[in-house]
This record gives C-alpha cells, sequence and structure tokens, in this order.
C-alpha cells in the first residue's frame, strides 16, 4: 500500500544539535533554541542564511513560537509550520520538513524544538488550560473530577495492561531501569543513579500504577534538526543521514494517545490487538524489514508507553512487551535496545528531540561508550503511531 | 487568617455537552442514542461518529456497568482534590464508558472489571456521576473476618 509515497530516500538531515539538559533558571526558551540551531548549522558546516525554513515543535509556554524566534534570532524565513504543544508531533515534524525539500518548498528546513518544563509548577494541574477541553482534554483528563495531568491517561492505560495481560509493577520497573542503565553511559544525561528493582518499587506513586520513575524528566533543554534534500545535503555537508521513509501521526476513535489499539481505551471496545496494516507500512515505505532495526527510539515520556509501541509495531506479541523488558530486551546489550540515550525518562525531556539527535549520532558512530555496535537501520516509532526510519545509506 | 476552601474546577459547557450536565444537576445519567443507526455515544458530540446522521435522543441509563481502568493520584495536583483519591474509567452497562470518581470504596476491594454502581457526588453545588464497587450479590454475609 506504500506505492503513493514519494518520500522515500528524499530527504536527509544534514545536521544536529543539542543544549544540555537539566534545570536552567537564568536561559529562555529561545536562548537555548538559538544554541541547538548554531550546533546544528555548526555540525552541518552551513551558515543561518541558509536557514529558509522553519517547523516549530512545542510553542509557548515551554517553548517558542515561530514569529517570536526568527524575529529574534534575524532568520528570514519563507517556509513555516508551527505543532500543537503536545510531545506527540515528531515524526509528523520531520515529514512536514522532508515534505517541504521535496516539494520545493524550502532547501533548508529547521526543525527546532525548545522545551522548558521548568517554567510550568507542575505538568498538569489548575494550570494545564488544555485539559478542560469540552469533552475531555487529549490525554484523557477531566480536572472537574481531579483527573488532571498527562500521566493520569498512560496510569489508567497500563492498569488496563497490567490486570489484562496479568503484569506486575515490578515488570514494569524494568522500563526505567534500562533507561538509566543507557543513561549512566552518557555524559549528557540528566539523571544517572543507579535504578534497581528495590529501589524503585520503594519509591513513591505518583498517579498508581506509575510511580515517580516512570515519568519523564522535568528538564530544560532545546534540539535542532536541519532537513535537506538528501543530494544537496551529500553535496554540502559532511555527514548527512538518510531520512529512509516516514509515517504519520494517526487519528480516529480507536486512537488514544497513550495506549496501543485492543486495550479499550476512549470508546472502542476491547479486542484482542495485532500490529495494523498501517502501522507497519513504514517498513515497506523505507524498504527495511523489521528484523534489520538495529535500535529503537519512542517517546517515552511514561514507562508504560514502551510496551504499547513494541506491540503496536510488531516487535512483541500482544502482552508480551513487559516480559520482553524484564528478560533485558530492550537493554543496551540486548536484541532491541530502546533509547540508548536514556529516552525522556532518564536523559532529559525534549519533547522526543533528544532523541532524534541520538539517533543521528549512533548512525555517525559519535557516541562514545554507549556506541551500538551496529547502528545501520534505526527506527522511531511511538505509541500513538508516527514512525521514521534512519540510515547512513539509501536504497 | 481567613481560610477559603479550594473550589474545584467546573467542566467547560458548550452546545454539545450542556444537556449532559443539566440531566446531572437533576441526577439522572443520560447518554446520547443516534437516530440514524441506534448508536450510543459519550462523550457528548453534535454527529454520530458511526453513520454521521446530526439526530439523535437523550436516553437514560441504568447506572451500571465495570470498572475497566482506574488510577489512585498520590500527586496533590490541585488544592480541591486532596490525596489519594480513585479515578475509574468505567464501562457502563449500556457500552460507552465514561471517567468518574470511585467513591465509597475500599480499595482492596478495587479490581478490573468488577462491577460498580452509579451513585451521585456533589461539591460546591456541582453535581458529578461517581461509581462505588457493587455490592456482590454471592457475598451478602457480613465480614466475619475483620
Amino acid at each position: 500500500m506504500g506505492s503513493t509515497y514519494r518520500l522515500a530516500d528524499v530527504a536527509a538531515i544534514a545536521g544536529v544539535g543539542s543544549t544540555a539538559f537539566g534545570r536552567f533558571p537564568q536561559r529562555g526558551p529561545i536562548g537555548l533554541a538559538v544554541e541547538a540551531l548554531k550546533q546544528a548549522l555548526a555540525d552541518a558546516t552551513l551558515t543561518r542564511d541558509d536557514v529558509d525554513g522553519l517547523v516549530i515543535h512545542m510553542g509557548n509556554p515551554v517553548g517558542i513560537d515561530y514569529d517570536q524566534f526568527a524575529a529574534m534570532t534575524g532568520l528570514r524565513t519563507t517556509f513555516n509550520v508551527q505543532l500543537w504543544t503536545h510531545g506527540r508531533w515528531i515524526g509528523a515534524a520531520l515529514e512536514q520538513a522532508a515534505a517541504a525539500v521535496a516539494l520545493g518548498l524550502a532547501r533548508c528546513v529547521a526543525v527546532v524544538c525548545a522545551a522548558k518544563f521548568s517554567v510550568l509548577s507542575q505538568l498538569g494541574g489548575a494550570e494545564d488550560v488544555e485539559a478542560s477541553r469540552e469533552g475531555g482534554g487529549s490525554h484523557g483528563e477531566a480536572p472537574h473530577i481531579g483527573l488532571m495531568a498527562p500521566g493520569s491517561g498512560a496510569a489508567m492505560s497500563a492498569r488496563i495492561y497490567l490486570e489484562r495481560y496479568g503484569v506486575t509493577e515490578t515488570d514494569l520497573a524494568a522500563v526505567a531501569i534500562a533507561a538509566r542503565q543507557a543513561a549512566r553511559r552518557n555524559p549528557a544525561a540528566w539523571r544517572t543513579e543507579p535504578l534497581d528493582v528495590d529501589t524503585y518499587l520503594a519509591s513513591r506513586y505518583i498517579i498508581a500504577p506509575l510511580r515517580v520513575h516512570d515519568f519523564a524528566q522535568v528538564t530544560d533543554g532545546a534540539c535542532a534538526v536541519l532537513v535537506m534534500r538528501r543530494e544537496e545535503a551529500l553535496d554540502r555537508t559532511p555527514a548527512p543521514v538518510t531520512i529512509r521513509a516516514t509515517q504519520s501521526l494517526p487519528a480516529g476513535p480507536d486512537e488514544f494517545i497513550f495506549g496501543r489499539g485492543g486495550l479499550g481505551r476512549g470508546q472502542e471496545p476491547m479486542s484482542a490487538h495485532r500490529p495494523a496494516p498501517r502501522d507497519l507500512e513504514i517498513y515497506a515505505r523505507a524498504g527495511v524489514d523489521r528484523k534489520e532495526i538495529d535500535a529503537l527510539y519512542t517517546y517515552d515520556a511514561f514507562s508504560p508507553l514502551v510496551w504499547f509501541t513494541l506491540e503496536r509495531f510488531g516487535f512483541c506479541g500482544e502482552g508480551e512487551a513487559a516480559a520482553f523488558c524484564v528478560g533485558g530486551g530492550i537493554a543496551m546489550d540486548g536484541p532491541l535496545p530502546v533509547n540508548t540515550n536514556g529516552g525522556l525518562l532518564a536523559e532529559g525531556h525534549v519533547a522526543g528531540w533528544n532523541s532524534v539527535v541520538e539517533m543521528v549520532r549512533q548512525i555517525r558512530g559519535a557516541c562514545g561508550e554507549r556506541q551500538l555496535s551496529r547502528a545501520e537501520n534505526l527506527q522511531w516509532a511511538t505509541a500513538f503511531g508516527d514512525s521514521f526510519v534512519l540510515s547512513a545509506r539509501a536504497r | 487568617m481567613s481560610t477559603v476552601e479550594p473550589t474545584r474546577p467546573r467542566p467547560t459547557i458548550g452546545v454539545d455537552s450542556a444537556p449532559f450536565w443539566e440531566y446531572v444537576a437533576r441526577r439522572e445519567l443520560r447518554v446520547q442514542r443516534c437516530t440514524g443507526c441506534g448508536a450510543l455515544r459519550l462523550p457528548p458530540g453534535p454527529v454520530c461518529r458511526r453513520c454521521w446522521s446530526d439526530d439523535h435522543v437523550w436516553i437514560p441509563v441504568s447506572g451500571r456497568g465495570v470498572l475497566h481502568s482506574w488510577v489512585t493520584f498520590h500527586r496533590q495536583y490541585h488544592p480541591a482534590f486532596p490525596v489519594p483519591y480513585t479515578i475509574g474509567l468505567v464501562e457502563l452497562a449500556e457500552g460507552p464508558r465514561i471517567e468518574a470518581p470511585i467513591v465509597e470504596t475500599n480499595p482492596k476491594d478495587l479490581a478490573w472489571r468488577r462491577a460498580v454502581e452509579l451513585v451521585w457526588q456533589e461539591h460546591d453545588g456541582f453535581v458529578v456521576p461517581a461509581f462505588r464497587i457493587a455490592p456482590d450479590p454471592a457475598d451478602d454475609t457480613p465480614e466475619d473476618d475483620a
């Protein structure tokens, strides 16, 4: 069914940049974003004048808005897109940039994400205006009954998974532990203290069944990714990485942002789960078999999302992801390393872009102590169904 | 030093959900039934997601259901909601699911797919539907192991 897709191997990531991840009360989101962009341009041996497109993921108040960012930094961009301030748009944002350069709407698109989460006293609660949308917030929030915070949506899905498949909270610990172990080999990671099962089980619940270690780090930081036509990137930049293919964010009555199909979230019936053809299309588009994926990168704002992703994309069968994680499946030396930087659970929370930067650096072999022995085809894929595959080569 | 009780946020009530809340204020739980295909729906909306009919009626539901999921807040996100408290995802006997407080229930009795029944809660003059674990008909002997 991939026959109408026209973006395979057309675009490349020409450069990446990232700030440190932490709490930076003296730095604003625009300052963070411009640092990441400068680094990405230096990485690609390009200059500010080469950037004619902007895709902004995460606007005010935690991030930057396209107009102010361009005006304050002297960018003159003729193609501008800004996505809703939610983490879910990573794949869609990269796809927008790839489509823009493929169609000649722009030559060099800077995809920029700044996330200064420390401006919020918490993620969720009375400040979260979007949660009070008529009919429910986008993660299932209902503030009038105290159902607040995006994590409540993940916790509600996790409870179904635990009960339906006979999985325990001890099993869930394996996800956060794997992220922490990856982070401990990453000098840029924010959260690197050792974490074992006992420490995990002794930690406090935030929204049971999820504990503090099941929640992303609340950090400040920014990342920038430069997208160009692959041919031009090969001509002009030292180490481009091919965007083999992309898959956008799906929507519909059987989509709930923090759970995979079949769990009975939203209003759809609970059912057996099998990866949907639509989800698996990424492999046909990219010309890469799932077995050829050397590591998986995913939006792990809450640890159960890793389970949902593994099952949604068929890396594990229904109800089997928990045991796969307990058995070391997602560890650095396991059959499918996940988020080798530590992800949002341990490295930092730049809405997933820090993990995209990691993918590029892994493919380039630039990850030092945590370098994968093989990083030919790396996949981004999420519980909500967006995906892309990056590779050093093309078909 | 005056103490003002923090108030709970009210839901955003627009044209689509106003009838739902008007019934709730009278302690009636109703859902929309599509006139075109008979599908029941929550949350309230202007069109049937199955057949796209714009026509519907509001029908009462039994108030019985099962507990499809639940979460317990241990972090206090809002001053009007002291922790711990539990919110359930209740699957009504008629099919639609609703998120609602789980009240009058011993946490030990929370169990997946267990029967629940509707009760009403009122805070600051605003009524919301809530649920409690339904008494087990096979277990109406007094607790003698306490």
